[in-house]
């Protein structure tokens, strides 16, 4: 079972209607009665992988009890934090990284037995965030174990995320909510808007792009550049698509979960890309790796040293940049640990550590050239040149190891060049199997996301609020033809293998 | 109290908007799916559409075959349909009686019997599909059609029911259907049949008579006698008038066995049974010449057939004649139009079945002949699949022209597979060439295997894993008849010097 499932929806629609007709004061408890039973079927009915994930939550709030309990004994305390992290991040690795370097090494399979509970990446990270947060005393720790169950297991979030905080959600998952009809139907909204981006546009691009990716030795020239910036629009709207949903089931219960994403395509650099894109994994890097780091006394003093050496402006900058460095680096490790998911991170970190060391320079020639800098066109220059660096990363991202990306980019500058195929037709209209219908299905789905993108850039409000002001034939004609765009278009049912979610394997 | 908030607050708005909008789209959803279903059968849903009837022939594809509606109207005046759903099974007898019943009552229910000794365990997407797209999206009987299918049988891991309920999710990448203008008709109303269910098979194989009459019984299994059960007590309860019919093809023994048991129940029932397997001879049936495939006969069949039987029912049921009433004339403007149209059919299925006897004449004097010219003279026709394989031939003198037609290159090894001068497979050159296939059956007769070979070492053509091996130098060729399934002949054709080629079998 997968969130795009009907078996999916059919347990949602009986825990709603079991949620909003229980009393106020037991809705958590179907709540997390529905958790159960959904977290298993979308462990494809794993015991094991149920039991894990419940094991480390477990395990998180032990340690969350025992922060609490050991606040004198400082000695203790950070053994128990030590070995709480050495536990559920040994785990995480384990499940993520293992079977590389068991290949690698040439290791007996260990791990091809091991199955790990899905969405261990994000509960992981939100269990340890949740473990740090008591160790520092930011977080009131939860004394109620089925309460923090249902934090840890919360099964929308098992999926793709969000990563969230103990302290901004953990309250509202069991608290009492009144049923509203609006909120009901923007989770509705939401799952439609969702499914739309996913199995209309995503699976789609898909086509192109693993068509592409499928044979480099045949597509080589503009075809690359094709794929990778297809492949960009595709993660997009596939990882936008599985948190719509996320957030629309979540929703239906009335709880809101903190957003992912915020136009990413209008970032005019890379550090604020990722202020846009995986919010929640970036503030949680930056929230218990970076700041922590910069924090230690270590650094204090190493800031101090880069200081004497080079100046307050580019000492106090070094030792943020190799902060930095290790916050990728674990989100290298956190994607995977194999040198390519390494390589795309550290080509984030490359890029923003380059963008600020030359800006100066950048500057100057602005100045020099007296280039408009408080213009349309330079924020679109910006933007694209962003999405440009962004989608050279995602290239990688893409291929099946860091050598094959390579060899991509490799077969995309050296083979002969070949615009042409830019007006091949033809050859566009069978494409992997892609008819004519497709790609103006394709153009009207980016249309369609561009037009949602202006709407909330021009209002300030979400879509679905500009919607609710519009008149009705409009709201529903609105709604009843992204339904059927979805039933009709949609690339699902038998015939169609529908991915998964890129970001599910997370 | 609670009413009166409901009122006050406006809630009874939104509560009217969300029933609205559910209705609408619950609407549009329904006109989606028929839109996309590609396989409904005007058989089925033109049933709808017709005016009174006095006799329903239910059953898979068998009741749209052998009973000409329009024929038996013309000639004894009682108004008959047939009601023949694509690979339907006993299961949904039921379920096709019930909807037939909503529409009319009939006088007389002939239910075929055959689809009981094919009832399976199994689940086929294209028993459940074929039936149940041919009713409403949201018809309860259509759940239930689902329901007693799938209760009866053993579910398997992997099974995408949702689909089955909800079948656009399996027709709507079928965007073509859109551009159909007989997709639209579905929703007007317009879907018809002008032959009151009668569908004319103009294709031919040969048969021979299976002679397995027999008296013997074979058990039902708890599965068949269960379904069948349920079908007999349905038909009881409702008090109708119902005629079990077993109707002339290639029946097993086995098949024969299980009929003589369902009998026995129908009989308990003290319902009517026909095994018309029984009176092929009296029909003039020739098995030869009368049937499409091994489980219907072509339309030279349904004729015989037909004549035989429409005046059984004739005889044995009190069936009326609406001939003399004003209100069924259209009925014969419509046999009228039938009739034209037949003799058009007729001619087409007579000069096949000719051609095909004629090939067959042909095909059983190949083996008497031994002149190599003639013999490849006579092998070009359209009803034999040749396969070839070569290796290592000279063309001296222009030899090879007697193989242009199946583009034999001298000096390369050669393999290929030809129905009549359609190229199924051709691969030469200097390396090992090899091809394996099966040779063209009507459904469901098992396809025949064939495998051919060519390399330095000599030929090979092997049939049904039975291999015949050449030297090189050589042209091994076998001459299969798809009508009958035969293979006619099968020779080697031995290159002398400056001479040609020999033939030797």
């Amino acid at each position: 079972m997968t969130i795009l499932s009907f078996s999916f929806y059919l347990l949602v629609g009986i825990s709603l209607v079991l949620y909003w007709l229980f009393p106020r004061q037991y809705r958590w408890v179907v709540l997390l009665l529905s958790n159960g039973v959904i977290a298993w079927l979308l462990n494809d009915r794993s015991y094991v992988a149920l039991g894990l994930m419940y094991g480390m939550i477990i395990v998180a709030f032990a340690a969350g009890k025992l922060f609490d309990s050991l606040d004198e004994k400082k000695r203790l305390k950070k053994f128990v934090l030590i070995a709480f992290l050495l536990l559920e991040a040994g785990i995480l690795l384990f499940s993520k990284d293992f079977v590389y370097y068991q290949n690698l090494l040439s290791i007996s399979s260990i791990s091809s037995r091991f199955v790990p509970p899905l969405g261990i990446s994000y509960f992981t990270l939100s269990l340890i965030g949740y473990g740090l947060d008591c160790y520092w005393n930011k977080n009131l720790v939860e004394k109620n174990p089925f309460r923090f169950l249902l934090f840890g297991s919360y099964y929308p979030m098992l999926t793709s995320g969000p990563i969230v905080r103990y302290r901004e959600v953990g309250n509202d998952l069991v608290s009492v909510h009144a049923f509203s009809y609006e909120t009901v139907c923007f989770g509705l909204q939401r799952i439609l808007w969702g499914m739309f981006k996913k199995l209309v546009l995503a699976e789609r691009i898909g086509i192109i792009v693993n068509t592409i990716y499928g044979d480099p030795a045949t597509y080589t020239g503009w075809f690359v550049w094709i794929a990778i910036f297809g492949f960009l629009l595709q993660l997009y709207a596939d990882f936008t698509g599985s948190m719509d949903i996320i957030y629309g089931v979540s929703e239906l219960y009335g709880i809101k979960l903190p957003e992912n994403f915020d136009l990413p395509f209008m970032a005019r650099n890379l550090s604020e890309f990722w202020r846009r894109w995986h919010i929640t994994l970036g503030a949680w890097l930056k929230n218990y790796i970076f700041y922590p780091i910069i924090k230690t006394g270590a650094f204090q003093s190493f800031s101090q040293k880069t200081m004497g050496a080079f100046g307050k402006k580019w000492g106090r900058k070094i030792p943020v940049w190799c902060a930095l460095f290790i916050s990728w680096t674990i989100m290298g490790f956190w994607h995977g640990g194999t040198p390519k998911f390494l390589f795309v991170t550290l080509w984030f970190w490359f890029w923003i550590v380059i963008g600020e060391m030359l800006e100066p320079l950048f500057e100057r020639v602005v100045n020099s050239l007296k280039i408009r800098t408080d213009c349309f066109s330079w924020h679109l220059f910006q933007s694209l040149r962003t999405f440009a660096l962004v989608s050279l990363s995602a290239g990688i991202f893409r291929a099946e190891s860091l050598r094959g990306g390579l060899s991509m980019y490799k077969g995309a500058l050296i083979s002969k060049q070949n615009p042409w195929i830019l007006f091949d037709y033809d050859m566009w209209s069978s494409f992997g199997g892609l008819t004519i219908g497709d790609w103006f299905t394709v153009l009207l789905g980016l249309l369609i996301l561009c037009a949602a993108a202006i709407i909330r850039l021009t209002t300030g409000r979400s879509v679905r609020e500009w919607v609710l002001k519009q008149n009705l034939v409009f709201r529903w004609g609105l709604w009843f033809f992204l339904l059927f765009a979805v039933l009709i278009w949609g690339k699902y049912g038998p015939g169609y293998n529908t991915a998964d979610f890129i970001y599910k394997g997370f | 109290m609670m009413h009166k908030r409901f009122f006050a607050n406006g809630r009874w708005k939104k509560a009217l908007g969300v029933v609205a909008f559910i209705g609408v789209f619950a609407l549009m959803f329904n006109y989606a799916t028929w839109i996309f279903r590609t396989n409904v059968n005007d058989d089925v849903v033109g049933l709808e559409n017709e005016g009174d009837l006095d006799v329903l022939w239910l059953g898979g594809s068998v009741a749209a075959h052998y009973f000409q509606p329009l024929q038996a109207y013309h000639d004894y005046g009682y108004c008959a349909y047939d009601f023949g759903s694509n690979a339907c099974r006993t299961d949904f007898y039921i379920n096709e009686l019930a909807y037939a019943r909503r529409i009319q009552d009939f006088d007389l229910y002939i239910v075929d019997l055959r689809t009981l000794a094919l009832l399976s365990e199994e689940v086929r997407d294209i028993e459940i599909g074929s039936w149940t797209s041919q009713l409403g999206v949201f018809s309860f009987n259509r759940f239930d059609s689902m329901y007693r299918y799938y209760s009866k049988r053993r579910l398997e891991d992997g099974i995408d029911w949702t689909s089955i309920v909800f079948d656009i999710a399996r027709t709507h990448s079928n965007t073509k259907a859109l551009a159909d203008e007989r997709q639209w008709d579905i929703l007007y109303g317009k879907r018809q049949t002008e032959t009151r269910g009668f569908e004319t098979a103009i294709q031919h194989t040969a048969f021979e008579k299976p002679n397995v009459a027999t008296t013997e019984r074979r058990t039902l299994t708890d599965h068949q006698r269960e379904v069948f059960t349920d079908l007999l007590d349905y038909c009881k309860n409702k008090k109708m008038q119902v005629l079990f019919i077993v109707n002339p093809y290639i029946v097993s023994k086995e098949e024969w066995e299980t009929y003589n048991s369902a009998a026995d129940l129908i009989d308990v029932y003290g319902f009517d049974y026909l095994n018309t397997n029984e009176y092929v001879d009296e029909m003039g049936i020739d098995f030869e010449t009368d049937f499409e495939n091994m489980n219907h006969v072509n339309y030279l069949g349904s004729v015989k057939f037909h004549k035989w039987f429409s005046k059984y029912l004739k005889e044995h049921y009190d069936l009326p004649d609406h001939r003399v009433d004003p209100e069924y004339s259209f009925w014969e403007d419509d046999y009228e139009r039938f009739k034209k149209n037949q003799e058009d059919l007729t001619s087409q299925i007579t000069e096949l079945v000719e051609s095909h006897l004629e090939a067959k004449e042909t095909g059983l004097s190949l083996s008497q002949m031994d002149d190599t010219t003639e013999w490849l003279s006579a092998i070009k026709n359209d009803n034999y699949t040749i396969v070839l394989a070569a290796s290592d031939i000279i063309d001296d003198d222009g030899m090879l022209d007697l193989f242009s037609d199946w583009e034999i290159q001298p000096g390369e090894n050669y393999v290929g597979v030809w129905e009549g001068n359609s190229k199924i497979y051709v691969g030469q050159s200097n390396e090992t060439e090899e091809y394996e296939g099966l040779f063209s059956a009507s459904s469901p007769i098992p396809q025949q295997s064939y495998g051919a070979y060519a390399g330095d070492d000599g030929t090979a053509i092997s049939v049904n894993g039975i291999v015949q091996d050449l030297p090189p130098g050589q042209i091994k060729v076998v001459v299969f008849d798809v009508n009958y399934q035969r293979v006619w002949d099968s020779v080697a054709l031995v290159q002398e010097n400056n001479r040609g080629f020999t033939l030797y079998r």
